[in-house]
């Protein structure tokens, strides 16, 4: 199998197997809604990565691919605002549920914690990098 | 950054798509980088310049 193929299914595959395990979750606790209901949102959206994925750049991209240099910084800049999104939530859910006292709170530092975490390794690893 | 590579493009009787097959690139990456969108990485911009038989400085302007 081409690695251009293998790029071109990997993402749809996946969100297949993810859908399955939507299906497993919702049959162990007799939620069938649930299960089906995931099971048939994920294998929709493999559906259109597959069928759209080259002829729309954007669904392409969703599919993962990284076939040109412009393609692979579209990607980085996805991620990056992904994170971005990511860290506001993250931190604001911290700030919200330590003031309120949540139950959920020490999941939310948790989080902070790993981000952070993350954030000053790789900073420390691409710097080294170059 | 300005650049000429559509003149050159359309002077060389290429669509962008042959170009981008040329350059191992997409047409809409062809097609970003012709509108200013995208500025290429150095070694894309000395592939461009040499497809066209020219020089990096020759095809892109710094503004």
């Amino acid at each position: 199998m081409s690695s251009s193929l293998r790029v071109r299914w990997a993402v749809p595959v996946t969100s297949a197997v993810f859908g399955l395990v939507y299906l497993a979750i919702g049959v162990a606790h007799n939620d069938w809604k649930f299960g089906l209901g995931g099971l048939a949102a994920m294998l929709v959206y493999a559906a259109v990565l597959l069928l759209f994925g080259r002829r729309s750049e954007a669904i392409g991209l969703l599919s993962g691919d990284q076939s040109d240099e412009r393609r692979m910084d579209l990607q980085l800049r996805v991620a990056a605002t992904t994170g971005y999104v990511m860290i506001v939530a993250v931190v604001a859910g911290a700030i919200i549920t330590l003031a309120a006292q949540s139950q959920y709170s020490a999941v939310f530092a948790g989080l902070c914690a790993l981000g952070g975490a993350s954030w000053i390794g790789s900073t420390i690893w691409f710097s080294r990098k170059g | 950054m300005r650049n000429d590579v559509r003149d050159r493009r359309q002077a060389a009787g290429l669509s962008q798509a042959a170009l981008g097959t040329a350059l191992g690139v997409s047409r809409q990456t062809v097609n970003a980088i012709e509108t200013g969108k995208y500025d290429p990485s150095l070694p894309l911009a000395i592939k461009i310049a040499r497809h066209f038989q020219t020089t990096v400085e020759e095809l892109f302007h710094v503004e």
